[in-house]
């Protein structure tokens, strides 16, 4: 048998279990415009827990790009965690979006903020991000992101985290049941303390046992 | 899953093309949903995924406000049954029928709205290898017509279980490589022909009463990996992994128009293709995340 080239497909007919099952490729190799998203989502499928392997940008990786890519899949992967939640999460026993008890998050998808339940929070929150990621108005191409849309990133990040915060709080077992497959929340946290994109006071989920106390003054 | 009302455009400054924002998402499946379907009145629609569940949800209102309260009735049901990745729907144009197909290796027939859900389910012979496709005969509907991953494809009856005509693989017996895969399956609305899209590169014609090739040709440059007839039955759309979608006249099968459409991610690029059933629309969905409407 001749060596076949290497295609990566899903095919149809592909079994869960056989899925993606296609050697890694190395980055400098993607021939592709989606190279990046391609190459954060082998390194999650390879170690989901490896949190900074997967958070390391290849060499002269345009920073721009890099946070949106992985904003991009983090907004992918929170659907999971909506879906638990669409189950869990009823519009009435939790009529707010709540965390702690301190504050109560208004809903930033409608013209003016609304106090939505925690499950229409979820699901604007993340809908409104993914239309925002996809807008041509703000992010017209993947391979360059403009100055102006970056900070853009930062209020998605904010929202979204709230989605963490809530499900760890109220509902715990969901969220321990997601973070032990994904370790998701581990990895949006030290992505956005490693790029800034949050300020430390709103991290208020305890995932990182070893999260060292601020030095730096915040933004 | 997101629905889309075409009419509620976003304004661009300066574009060749619009931009829409989804005016619904639907969550549920765990993982990937790997096909879509709907029946004709558009009421309902129905996706199989990756947890190896079909889903019928109830569409909504087409001037929903995309940021309302979640209901938690758009799920209609959940079909369990395929114990693998579903890869294909199809739903039946003129009964409450669904069709799915699943890496499981069976074919299941369902009847969304009854108490027992489950029709009938069909597991082929192991030579046949894996579907991957699935529709039911336009033209005979008590016949469906698989595809499967091995290349072969056949009709069968759907109250019988049995085949009624082995459609002509020209793959070996023994053969299997990735490359003879047969990725999909469309019937043609009124004459009894199925139309097969393969892994290399052809799109074949069969005659289903025959069982034999009509006509073979190479449509692509790359994998076909998606049909769709109009509902005329004039033109054929195809995708491929070649990033292209062509759209074919069925008498002359002269390609007639040929669009570049998406970017490729990792070797795959064009998944889907559909045509609207009553406006001059197609549309092309893509591993690069954009769907796309041509006019």
């Amino acid at each position: 048998m001749t060596e076949a080239p290497i295609i990566r497909r899903n095919r149809p007919g592909t079994k869960q279990a056989d899925f993606y099952g296609w050697p890694d490729e190395l980055f400098e190799e993607m021939d592709s415009t989606l190279a990046v998203q391609q190459f954060i989502q082998q390194m999650v499928r390879r170690n989901p827990a490896a949190v900074d392997a997967i958070l390391t940008a290849p060499e002269q990786q345009d920073e721009g790009v890099w946070k949106y890519e992985h904003l991009r899949q983090f907004c992918m992967e929170l659907n999971g965690l909506a879906v638990k939640l669409q189950l869990g999460c009823q519009p009435d026993t939790c009529t707010q979006m709540t965390a702690t008890e301190q504050w109560i998050f208004l809903c930033a998808a409608h013209k003016t903020p609304k106090e939505c339940s925690a499950i229409d929070y979820t699901r604007h929150t993340l809908d409104g991000a993914a239309c925002l990621l996809n807008s041509n108005k703000y992010f017209p191409s993947r391979v360059s992101i403009r100055e102006s849309s970056v900070s853009k990133l930062g209020s998605v990040c904010r929202r979204v985290y709230r989605i963490f915060a809530h499900a760890y709080f109220h509902h715990r077992q969901l969220f321990d049941e997601f973070e032990s497959e994904t370790h998701l929340c581990r990895r949006f946290t030290t992505f956005v303390t490693k790029y800034g994109l949050m300020t430390k006071e709103n991290l208020n989920v305890p995932i990182l046992e070893d999260q060292a106390p601020a030095e730096e003054s915040e933004a | 899953m997101k629905l889309w009302n075409l009419k509620r455009t976003i304004p661009a400054k300066k574009s060749a093309f619009l931009d829409v924002e989804p005016i619904y998402t639907f969550r549920g499946h765990v993982g990937a949903v790997l096909c879509v379907s709907m029946n004709p009145t558009g009421e309902q629609c129905y996706s199989g995924g990756v947890d190896g569940t079909v889903r019928v949800w109830n569409v909504p209102n087409s001037n929903i406000d995309p940021y309302d309260a979640y209901d938690p009735d758009v799920l209609s049901l959940t079909l369990s049954g395929h114990t693998d990745a579903v890869w294909g729907l199809a739903f039946h144009t003129q009964k409450p029928q669904l069709l799915s197909c699943s890496a499981d290796g069976t074919v299941k027939l369902w009847s969304p709205g009854s108490k027992a859900p489950l029709l009938q389910s069909y597991a082929a012979e192991p030579a046949m290898g894996v579907p991957s496709s699935v529709d039911f005969v336009h033209e005979d509907c008590s016949h469906m017509v698989v595809a499967y991953t091995s290349g072969r494809c056949a009709v069968y009856d759907l109250e019988t279980s049995k085949v009624v005509v082995q459609l002509e693989s020209n793959q070996n017996v023994e053969g299997g490589a990735a490359r003879d895969q047969l990725n999909c399956v469309v019937s043609h609305p009124t004459m009894p022909v199925t139309v097969a899209a393969h892994e290399d590169r052809h799109i074949r014609f069969y005659d289903n009463v025959t069982g034999k090739v009509v006509q073979a040709m190479v449509a692509h440059q790359d994998a076909v990996t998606s049909l769709a007839v109009d509902p005329n039955g004039l033109y054929l759309l195809s995708g491929s992994h070649d990033c292209s979608v062509r759209l074919w006249n069925l008498e002359t099968k002269q390609c007639v128009q040929e669009i570049t459409a998406h970017r490729k991610k990792s070797d795959e690029s064009i998944h889907c293709v559909g045509f609207h059933p009553t406006k001059p629309y197609i549309a092309s969905g893509g591993a690069d995340a954009l769907a796309k409407v041509f006019v």
